[in-house]
């Protein structure tokens, strides 16, 4: 039996937002509606 | 031309051999189950009994008249030099024997086996019994007609495997309903890759619903009636038809008989996509033939298909697939393809975008992105309620107190799970 693959968690993404150094300031949830749901880095780094 | 009565009682003569030989495939090889091996022994005389009747049966029925002389004279040749002479078990010998007669014939629907008590008890008759006949039923019931999965997948993709194209007088309904199911979707994938065939009329039962008026599917040839029989699609179907679909047939090489013509008919009428690999090459359809004193029995092909289009089959040569993929890469492949076609299509912004969503998704999966252990490293921290961690073999992510989940990467900054 082949298996079929769309077995996984797929309305969801998260996408990271870095400043002009590269440093990761931000994670964006995205969804499959457009939703996009922002969380700012919170541990001082 | 011949009587309605006559074409009528070789259909339904047909229609119940097909049940009986979903059974007989299993000795004869194709099927994919084992069976118990048998285990008698053969001397000469009965090698040459075997020989001479399996002889009669190719010359009397086979499709091709001059290649069952060929297989004749090949085999009796074998057995005059004492080409057979060590072999001891009927077992062995009847897989020797197929084996020599599709070297021949190339047909792989043809083949000679050893069968037990049982199943000469079970094949030895014109008719099955009652009880034999609703035990079968009760067993294709049981299995859901080998309907094993219908699915609406993400962008209105439809997706429905099938392991065997059963009779649609008993399978019908189970057909329909997957079908109606799926009436809505606006792309379907039909997965075919472990079907091994058949029965023509759930052939024309499915293939209706993807054309409006009737269409001149296939005709088998019938070598001993010197006869054609042509196979239309029906212009009712229970429930809407789904002609404006878009369709994919997804195949490998054990897609068989049936199932090759379903695909063979749909590739040369231009209404599906065939996606995966060459098909298994068998167009001719077959009957039993038994010899209950020898213990042996035999699958003989005693026509072939004519496809209307192409005024021949795929006997030997399979279906040649659109898009040649390893099977199990196809159901990804047709799925890309049909998010695609159906992406161009679209007309408004929502579609487009849920559409686009799903292609990233199939392409993140076709070709795996991998990010550098230090990049990930630097994601890893909190954001307000939630953390990302970055562990032995990658980055997970976790909000508040829920399950925690590895990160697989789309690119350098974009994540699924």
């Amino acid at each position: 039996m082949i298996f079929s693959v769309f077995e996984e968690l797929d309305y969801f993404r998260l996408k990271i937002i870095t400043d002009e150094k590269g440093q990761a300031v931000e994670v964006n949830g995205l969804y499959d509606n457009g939703y996009v749901d922002k969380s700012p880095r919170s541990d001082g780094k | 031309m011949e009587s309605i009565n006559a074409g009528v009682k070789r259909f339904v003569l047909m229609a119940l051999l097909a049940v009986a030989l979903i059974l007989i495939a299993v000795a004869l090889g194709r099927a994919r189950t084992t069976q118990q091996p048998v285990e008698q022994t053969i001397d000469e005389a009965m090698q040459a009994e075997v020989i001479d009747s399996i002889s009669a049966a190719l010359n009397e029925v086979y499709v091709f008249p001059d290649v069952a002389g060929e297989m004749e004279g090949h085999i009796r040749k074998k057995f005059k030099e004492k080409k057979y002479s060590g072999i001891k078990s009927l077992r062995e010998f009847t897989d020797v024997l197929t084996g020599d007669l599709r070297d021949i014939s190339h047909d792989k629907h043809l083949g000679v086996a050893a069968m037990t008590p049982e199943m000469l008890e079970r094949y030895s008759k014109d008719e099955l019994t009652p009880e034999a006949r609703r035990a079968e039923l009760d067993r294709m019931k049981y299995n859901n007609y080998d309907f094993v999965k219908a699915e609406r997948l993400k962008g209105n993709v439809g997706y429905l495997k099938f392991n065997s194209f059963q009779e649609a007088a008993h399978a019908g309904a189970t057909a329909v309903a997957a079908l109606n199911f799926l009436n809505h979707v606006d792309a379907l994938i039909i997965d075919l890759r472990d079907n091994g065939g058949g029965n023509p009329s759930m052939i024309q039962l499915i293939t209706s619903y993807f054309f409006e008026e009737s269409v001149y599917l296939n005709s088998f040839y019938i070598r001993k009636e010197d006869s054609i029989q042509q196979f239309w699609t029906q212009e009712y179907v229970p429930g809407e038809k789904m002609t404006d679909v878009d369709l994919y047939v997804l195949t490998s090489n054990y897609t068989f008989s049936g199932a090759e013509e379903f695909t063979y008919n749909l590739k040369n009428l231009e209404r599906a996509t065939i996606i995966g690999e060459t098909t298994g090459g068998g167009a001719h359809p077959v009957s039993e033939r038994i010899f209950p004193n020898l213990m042996v029995g035999m699958r003989l092909p005693f026509g072939r298909a004519i496809n209307p289009i192409t005024g021949t089959n795929w006997e030997g040569t399979g279906v040649t697939p659109h898009i040649e993929v390893p099977a199990d890469q196809a159901l990804d492949m047709a799925y890309k393809e049909a998010l695609n076609k159906l992406k161009d299509k679209a007309d408004n912004e929502n579609q487009k975008f849920n559409l686009q969503w799903s292609i990233d998704g199939i392409n993140a999966k076709l070709s795996p992105v991998k990010v550098d252990a230090d990049l990930l490293k630097k994601y890893a921290g909190v954001y307000g309620p939630r953390t990302l961690s970055f562990e032995n073999d990658g980055l997970y992510y976790q909000r508040e107190n829920r399950k925690k989940m590895k990160m697989i990467p789309m690119a350098d900054d974009l994540f699924r799970f």
